[in-house]
């Protein structure tokens, strides 16, 4: 009686997972096809040849070599335009949300009720909304087709993470802040040495989380980037399409993915803790 | 060193609660002064605009002459020691010691380091400057084997150890302390206890310690600051208050068990004047109570002060008390007396203690005896010779 509770459970959550991993193992079988295979295999759904018996290893270089319009250098240059971009929003929202949420949690202002509501507020907003009026600005300041427009916003904080800080600082105790202030560190001082490195957990979500977001955005950087030079990795996977939306080398467009997946599938084995809890904070983001 | 004064010192908190009401004294150069009194008392929070996290509402006060009412606290050279510690949980014990050292750096920046030779030897001179004070002081609070390990891997009272140490390596001008004892057991608040009195003969600095503890108080300070409801009731030496307190508050604040209140009245006869109350009659001598008009009166006698058995034979005043129950602590012995409507407590050698349920001669010498206005907290009357 006592493990038919848990042998239910166990079932379920390996049905479960294997569900998760089916579009994975799907790509790496695509993607380890030759043409006609991968034709036969998606197209005319013959799932039969969906097995690589003879897998295409050269299919990953081949990928990341066509990617774009000029061979290999499309995928060098958009490879480095997502590191660019990810790490420096990834830094960027960790220092302006931490120092936004420490304000808000640890210092006394006219006006710092309402001003906290008013930035939840944005969190209501969907992007969508704001799409065009933010094309519209970052067009009159020239910034088109630069990267700027992806970089720059992390720098004002991410509401949402502002408010993750502001509630893990709040419960630090007011006297390491005193303490601190007594051996002679002002605002910014006692939130660099104290708030941030306290911080580390909500740090870890919020750098993982963002990570993730920014590295697979695609709507944005669709948005404000035309030329090759400035594409990012998911916006140059599109060039595997044709001009109608059409694949004709899905098997290289599933290599080239992969690649492109592959920092974030490090990244949440590494960092699974963070993921859950930060799930978890979301939930009860209140 | 340095000299605290305190001149009409007052707190008023936004909703209109006055915490510390015109505390005026001065904490003389090196002097140890405890702050004493019940939570809310006000005691915290004099302390805490001494070290300017709070604002003073009204009034001044100086450090050596100079104004710090409107002075930061990293700018008043002082160290606080926290009642939880305040350990900075994310740095390693010689870290928190050193933390205060490394922001009044003179060779501050690391990047400039880099660029010039002479900065970069003096910076390593100042960084071996700071570790040998850390060492130093590691070394005054047996803190050496712990110097690498995080405050939670310490116990409470190492923890209470390096929050001390956090203090003393910066050789402020004060130290003021915020129940430092509180969260320790009470063995080893006995053991730091000493060592903080020992401390301060060998630094030889201000200090001002706030406790809600009358033992500690008088077991710490050469002078004690007794307060109640944001007033100072009476400021003196350990002695001083114990032996004439100003009102009955401080005299049942201060000894333990606490001193015997007896209502009553005084008359005043043609020869002598005379405390009587229930089941109590003592006549007093002409010193006692010049003060006094005749009317009601509160007495108090310290329970120590109180005579049983065959003790009591010789006492001015005696009478016989119905013996409570008789608490045994070794050293001494406390016994519960009911003596007509009156409760009193009295300390004994344990070798002369009554028997419970018994009856046991009670004396009371004139001499031992308080005289108190009967109002609430009422003055003392007696003489304060």
């Amino acid at each position: 009686m006592k493990r038919r509770g848990p042998f239910l459970a166990h079932a379920l959550l390996v049905a479960g997972g294997l569900l998760m991993v089916l579009p994975l193992v799907w790509m790496l079988c695509v993607s380890l096809l030759s043409p006609a295979d991968a034709q036969a295999a998606t197209v005319s759904r013959d799932l039969g040849r969906l097995i690589p018996t003879d897998p295409q290893w050269s299919n990953y270089a081949d990928a990341l070599a066509q990617m774009g319009s000029k061979r290999w250098d499309g995928f060098l240059d958009a490879l480095a335009n997502s590191v660019v971009v990810t790490t420096l929003v990834v830094a960027a929202t960790i220092v302006s949300s931490s120092l936004v949420g420490f304000a808000f949690a640890r210092t006394r202002f006219r006006g710092r009720g309402p001003l906290f509501l008013i930035m939840l507020a944005t969190m209501m907003l969907p992007g969508q909304v704001t799409l065009i009026p933010l094309f519209l600005l970052f067009r009159s300041l020239g910034w088109i087709d630069t990267l700027l427009p992806l970089i720059v916003p992390a720098f004002f904080a991410n509401a949402f993470f502002v408010f993750m800080y502001r509630q893990f600082i709040a419960q630090i105790p007011e006297s390491l802040i005193e303490a601190a202030a007594i051996d002679g560190y002002g605002w910014l001082g006692i939130w660099w040495k104290i708030a941030l490195p306290l911080c580390r957990p909500v740090s870890a979500i919020c750098a993982v989380f963002t990570f993730v977001y920014v590295w697979n955005d695609f709507l944005s950087p669709l948005v404000y980037l035309h030329s090759d030079e400035q594409a990012t990795l998911a916006v140059a996977l599109n060039s595997f399409r044709n001009q109608y939306g059409g694949i004709t080398k899905v098997n290289l467009l599933m290599a080239a993915s992969l690649v492109t997946m592959l920092p974030c599938i490090v990244l949440f084995f590494a960092a699974q803790k963070q993921f859950i809890e930060g799930l978890g904070r979301g939930a009860v983001k209140g | 060193m340095a000299t605290i004064e305190l001149s009409n010192l007052s707190k008023t908190y936004a909703g209109g609660v006055q915490a510390v009401r015109g505390a005026t004294f001065t904490i003389k150069d090196g002097e140890f002064v405890v702050l004493v009194g019940p939570s809310g008392c006000g005691k915290s929070t004099l302390l805490r605009m001494i070290a300017g996290l709070e604002d003073i509402t009204d009034g001044t006060l100086t450090i050596d002459g100079r104004r710090m009412n409107d002075v930061a606290s990293r700018d008043r050279d002082i160290a606080f020691v926290f009642q939880n510690y305040a350990l900075y949980p994310h740095l390693s014990v010689r870290q928190n010691l050193a933390f205060g050292l490394e922001r009044r750096r003179a060779y501050p920046s690391l990047l400039t380091s880099l660029l010039s030779r002479d900065y970069r030897e003096n910076r390593n001179e100042e960084s071996a400057r700071i570790l040998a004070k850390v060492d130093r002081a590691a070394e005054t609070l047996g803190l050496v084997p712990y110097l690498d390990r995080k405050p939670r891997e310490l116990s409470g009272g190492q923890r209470q150890r390096v929050a001390v140490g956090r203090a003393i390596v910066r050789e402020p001008k004060v130290f003021l302390f915020d129940e430092p004892l509180s969260n320790l057991d009470a063995k080893l608040r006995v053991e730091m206890r000493a060592e903080l009195r020992e401390l301060h003969r060998r630094l030889k600095t201000t200090i001002v310690y706030v406790t809600h503890d009358q033992e500690e108080a008088m077991g710490l300070g050469d002078r004690i600051v007794v307060l109640k409801d944001g007033l100072i009731q009476q400021l003196g030496t350990p002695d001083e208050v114990y032996a004439k307190p100003a009102n009955t508050f401080v005299a049942s604040f201060v000894g333990m068990p606490s001193i015997n209140l007896i209502p009553g009245r005084l008359h005043r006869g043609d020869l002598v004047e005379r405390f009587v109350a229930d089941a109590i009659t003592i006549d007093l001598p002409p010193s006692m109570s010049a003060k006094a008009p005749p009317g009601p009166i509160t007495l108090g006698v310290r329970p120590d002060r109180l005579r049983l058995g065959a003790a009591a034979t010789t006492s001015p005043w005696r009478g016989d008390a119905q013996v409570g129950a008789v608490e045994r602590l070794g050293d001494r012995t406390d016994v519960i007396l009911r003596l007509g409507p009156h409760r009193l407590v009295a300390r004994c050698d344990p070798r002369c203690a009554p028997v419970e349920g018994g009856t046991c001669a009670v004396g009371i010498d004139p001499a031992d005896v308080h005289l108190f206005s009967d109002a609430d907290d009422g003055d003392r009357l007696s003489k304060s010779d």
